[in-house]
């Protein structure tokens, strides 16, 4: 575990898994990215990808002075929370996109509670 | 319907080549044995003075290649001047992108000028027909081709009068449209707005849009924009909702009464188009701006339906009468029924259903009380077409902003759908401290909403 993962490791171990959320990330500020998978739905290197593309879409929206808290991308297949921390530390929360799967509020939940994570 | 106007039907030709009007007259004239009475024109203006003497013309086919004016930027003219004009593009330049944008554009046709004297006959074939559909005899078309909610924004945007009649194989229904109003909605033993959405619910049959009579009463008021907006809530509820709600059955008869509560005196504007699925941000905003209001004549037994949590998104989760179960890697036990009375529960969750709802699996510690539970405050809607072309905006500071930004939206969510191969993007939701703003792109229209909650 490298140094100053810990606490966000410990934050994914506590908040999941979440039924219905089948993966999530945490990118710190050095770019070290903690995975957690909850079936096989997406692959790790799928996960790390989506989060550079987050990033980029999160900062194209900065940039348009959009400074958003949390962003909620939804697909055909997939609903993808994001939400990027002061310290520049963010999270992915990857769902399918299938009605009842995900109640809304939980993701919204972990959101927060990773936003106010000291 | 007057006889007259199949036998003699006005048609526009719209080309800058004087020498090739000539010829249409000459060649149109004996093809259609006199029964065309023929106009031209070589621009836009000439071509507008004549509609407007004319007061409407039966077809008008115009040409893509013309100078100052072409025809593709003619036809999103006689978009807004004339809607409902029938349109068809003959040219010698139809290639596929141009071909496919005057489509969009609503012309009915994309046809090729004939280059022998044997292709008049085909051309003039495929205009007749086209001219005979249209006039005041009502046409026919395809509701999976073109959905009802257009044809129904199509008659309101253009402030008309008409009564559209849809059938299927087991179902006939009327909307009455006043003066660019829904004014009253029937189907079997259903009244108002339960017959108007179960009408819109419908997935496919046939529709005649014929000459307006005055319905036997007038059952629905207020804003044509957010009577679509509604059905398209409760379309988007029954597809999130294994066969529930309003289908296409006689047995959907059997509609569920809402309460019956007055309309805002101002209620949220939203925007008029593309409602088929802009589902998750109207739909506790029409729960709370814009309460349930159906009075129909005819009210049958609820269904016993609970209505489920998490068919709706967070951006607007309902208030919840109780915390949910706490974080667990297992599932949690699926909650109870709330104490709070019915009464209690926003609008949206009695509509269709009187029993209290019953919460889907909720896994998280405390939903904290949050401001979520004031109403929600539209600020702002854009709409605009696929190509960009904004059709419908309100209370926009920028609307080049929102265009760029549903643009950047489209953009990035295109490049995370392929990464994560997740399928089609379609929305994005973006929260701020102080609002909440929805993005949603599609092929041939995209949508900015900006909402706040009422206490925000």
């Amino acid at each position: 575990m490298k140094p100053g993962t810990e606490k966000f490791e410990q934050f994914l171990d506590t908040h999941l898994p979440v039924p219905g959320i089948v993966a999530a990330a945490i990118r710190l500020r050095d770019k070290t990215v903690i995975t957690r998978l909850n079936g096989d739905a997406l692959t790790r290197p799928q996960v790390e990808q989506c989060i550079q593309q987050l990033l980029t879409a999160s900062d194209g929206l900065r940039q348009k002075r959009i400074e958003s808290r949390s962003l909620c991308w939804t697909f055909e297949k997939a609903h993808v929370h994001f939400t990027q921390r002061p310290d520049a530390s963010l999270l992915a929360l990857f769902s399918e996109n299938i009605p009842g799967e995900l109640p809304p509020e939980s993701a919204q939940k972990i959101i927060s509670a990773f936003q106010a994570m000291q | 319907m007057p006889d007259d106007s199949s036998k003699h039907k006005r048609i526009l030709f719209v080309d800058d080549d004087a020498a090739l009007l000539e010829q249409f007259k000459e060649i149109f004239s004996v093809l259609s044995d006199g029964a065309w009475d023929i106009h031209t024109a070589q621009n836009h203006a000439q071509a507008l003075g004549l509609i407007q003497k004319q007061q409407r013309m039966d077809l008008i086919v115009l040409d893509i290649g013309m100078p100052v004016v072409d025809g593709v930027q003619f036809l999103r003219l006689l978009n807004r001047a004339h809607p409902g004009q029938q349109v068809v593009m003959l040219t010698g330049l139809a290639n596929e992108s141009k071909r496919k944008e005057c489509l969009e554009l609503g012309a009915l046709l994309c046809l090729e000028k004939p280059t022998e004297p044997g292709g008049y006959e085909s051309i003039y074939a495929a205009l007749d027909a086209v001219a005979s559909s249209g006039g005041g005899t009502g046409f026919r078309g395809m509701m999976r081709q073109v959905g009802l909610q257009e044809v129904l924004q199509m008659e309101c945007l253009g402030t008309k009068s008409s009564t559209l009649e849809i059938v299927t194989g087991r179902t006939r229904g009327l909307i009455y449209i006043c003066d660019g109003a829904i004014i009253h909605a029937e189907k079997a033993n259903l009244r108002g707005e339960l017959a108007l959405n179960s009408l819109l619910s419908l997935r496919g049959g046939e529709f005649n849009l014929l000459p307006f009579a005055e319905p036997p009463e007038r059952t629905i008021q207020g804003q044509w924009e957010m009577l679509l907006m509604e059905a398209a809530r409760l379309q988007d509820e029954k597809s999130g909702e294994d066969g529930a709600a309003i289908e296409d059955s006689e047995e959907s008869n059997s509609e569920p009464a809402a309460p019956e509560t007055s309309r805002p005196e101002k209620p949220a504007p939203v925007a008029p188009a593309a409602l088929d699925s802009f589902p998750d941000l109207f739909k506790p905003a029409s729960a709370k701006a814009e309460p349930a209001r159906v009075t129909p004549a005819k009210v049958e037994t609820p269904k016993q339906k609970p209505v489920a949590l998490d068919s709706f998104p967070d951006m607007f989760k309902p208030p919840q009468a109780k915390p949910a179960a706490p974080v667990a890697p297992e599932p949690a036990p699926v909650a109870p029924v709330p104490d709070a009375a019915p009464d209690a529960m926003p609008d949206i969750f009695r509509f269709g259903d009187n029993t209290p709802y019953t919460p889907a699996q909720t896994t998280v510690a405390e939903i904290e009380p949050t401001q979520e539970t004031a109403p929600v405050q539209i600020e702002e809607v854009l709409l605009c077409s696929g190509t960009g072309e904004v059709l419908h905006e309100w209370q926009c500071k920028s609307a080049e902003q929102r265009l760029a930004l549903l643009e950047l939206a489209g953009l990035h969510g295109a490049q995370i759908a392929a990464a994560g191969m997740f399928g089609r993007f379609e929305r994005l939701e973006i929260r701020t401290k102080e609002d909440r703003s929805l993005c949603q792109v599609r092929l041939d229209r995209r949508l900015f909403v900006r909402s706040t909650r009422g206490d925000a």
